[in-house]
């Protein structure tokens, strides 16, 4: 399902106070059925703003967003979130868990029990769905969270920092996953991040917004093949995190190389 | 390395502090004398007797024909304010001190307003009795309403839940362990609201029984009364502590909110 922005800007009033926050500005964006894209930026870009427009959850102050052509005014039944924070509901199984939204949906159980099994496979957790997400790791428990969306069948994929409550080595085994299940399923990913690595790991195409108020900086393209081993093809992908890193501003600020108090001092002797 | 000691030991050491405490009380009545204090054996048999004459028996319908519909209403009207306030955040702050606040008032001491109200009968002390379980069932009630995970409501949003089942699969699911922590906090403050009532101004009933048995000197009444009143909230206690390890499947979160009470 394609995904459009057309000028969406969001401008957040406080009743008290006189000033309002531009959080983000004519944001204009055009994502293709199938495509994986990363939204990357620093914190308080609203990225994560954009990203609940999209879930309609919240309402863009002036623009639109398109799903499939028609306008998004409420949460869309073929598009799933999947959260940073845990949200796992601590009463449920993993198959409870993951057959949540089916249920509510009024599938009947036979049915369900069908898409919750594959689910569960798709995300590897077979053989655990009687567990309680408290006996589960951090990030199993997020493979849960991304079980209860692809039972759904979604057609697009929200995911707001979903593996930044991972340390790294986690992030980037699940990330591969996440590639794999996206390749199995096609459906299209809106990905919001805020590291790189994790961008170049995984998007086709990826978004720098500036920070507030948000607005595209720059769209890279990546034509890293998969996996994106920086040790395949070392120049390329120095080219793209260089390319990032100065898109999002840490050359030229914070990080710029020839800065002679963050030089590396030579050995000496 | 030091192991952590079995449940048989602890479950040991337990009964032989019982023993002990049992011990020191037929030390003490064999010092003080049985007019003072009497023997564990002299208070069963006073239980006995009152069990078998009726007055014991009696009292103790009497009490919990009060505790009961003191603890329905006090729980019914708690957790459904709790929700209420909690999901109604300016409500819930307006109201949030004064309720608080009442709650930290040494409450017998508007027993005589009750009495006015509510005259000298089984209605003071339900009125009472509810008046002491509501708060903490409200109050736990409240608390994990309006700290539910933001996330979870917005899984519920983004599926397009309707009210009716956010509130039956997401919201209630998510405050039953506090809620259960609740009930077991507002049975026994019910019960000595009851109870208090009952010493205070009443005709009937285990604290007018225990009045009574105290001004006439009647130690072993009074003793037989007491050991009547352990029982029903240790026992009641006891039910109450399985129910909240039933809703909450070794859920971390529910075992503090247990050990901050």
């Amino acid at each position: 399902m394609q995904l459009t922005f057309q000028s969406v800007s969001k401008t957040f009033s406080h009743r008290l106070g006189k000033d309002a926050v531009a959080a983000l500005e004519n944001i204009d964006l055009s994502i293709a059925s199938g495509e994986f894209v990363a939204i990357l930026g620093p914190s308080g870009c609203g990225k994560s703003t954009l990203l609940e427009i999209v879930a309609g959850l919240q309402a863009p102050t002036s623009g639109e967003v398109l799903l499939g052509g028609e306008p998004v005014h409420s949460p869309h039944p073929r598009v799933s979130v999947v959260f940073q924070e845990d949200s796992t509901f601590p009463w449920r199984t993993v198959a409870e868990n993951v057959a949540f939204g089916l249920e509510m949906r009024g599938v009947r159980k036979a049915e369900r029990d069908d898409a919750v099994a594959h689910a569960i496979g798709l995300v590897g957790l077979r053989g655990f769905e009687g567990h309680y997400p408290h006996q589960l790791s951090g990030g199993m428990r997020q493979r849960v969270a991304i079980a209860r969306t692809l039972v759904m069948n979604p057609a697009v994929l929200l995911m707001d920092e979903p593996f930044g409550a991972l340390d790294e080595q986690t992030r980037f085994v699940i990330g591969e996953e996440l590639l794999r299940i996206w390749d199995a399923t096609r459906c299209t990913i809106f990905f919001v991040t805020h590291s790189l690595h994790e961008a170049v790991q995984l998007a086709d195409r990826i978004v720098v917004l500036s920070a507030r108020p948000g607005r595209i900086k720059n769209i890279f393209e990546n034509r890293l093949s998969r996996p994106r081993l920086e040790a395949k093809d070392p120049q390329t992908y120095a080219v793209l995190m260089a390319s990032l890193r100065e898109a999002i501003g840490l050359t030229s600020a914070a990080f710029n190389p020839d800065d002679p108090r963050i030089k590396p001092a030579r050995a000496a002797g | 390395m030091s192991r952590a000691p079995s449940a048989l030991t602890i479950a040991i050491a337990r009964s032989a502090f019982v023993a002990l405490l049992l011990g020191l009380w037929i030390i003490g009545s064999s010092i003080y004398g049985s007019a003072v204090l009497p023997s564990p054996l002299e208070v069963v048999a006073t239980m006995f007797q009152g069990f078998h004459e009726g007055w014991l028996i009696r009292a103790t319908l009497v009490t919990l024909s009060e505790v009961l519909p003191a603890f329905a209403i006090a729980a019914i009207a708690g957790a459904g304010l709790g929700v209420a306030l909690g999901l109604a955040h300016f409500w819930g702050d307006v109201l949030e001190p004064m309720i608080l606040g009442v709650y930290s008032i040494p409450k017998i001491t508007l027993y005589p307003i009750f009495l006015v109200l509510f005259k000298l009968g089984i209605a003071s002390k339900v009125a009472f009795g509810f008046f002491h379980g509501v708060f903490p069932i409200e109050i736990l009630t409240q608390g994990a309403t309006s700290t539910i995970s933001p996330t979870y409501l917005k899984v519920a949003r983004t599926l397009n839940l309707t009210p009716w089942q956010t509130a039956a699969h997401v919201v209630i699911p998510a405050i039953v362990p506090a809620m259960a922590v609740g009930l077991r906090l507002a049975f026994s403050l019910t019960f000595i609201g009851v109870i208090l009532a009952e010493m205070s101004a009443s005709r009937a009933g285990l604290g007018f029984l225990l009045n009574a048995a105290d001004s006439t000197f009647d130690s072993r009444r009074t003793l037989a009364v007491i050991v009547v009143l352990a029982i029903i909230g240790i026992g009641t206690n006891l039910v109450f502590y399985a129910l909240e390890r039933r809703v909450s499947p070794a859920r971390p979160e529910a075992r503090q909110a247990t050990l901050a009470m």
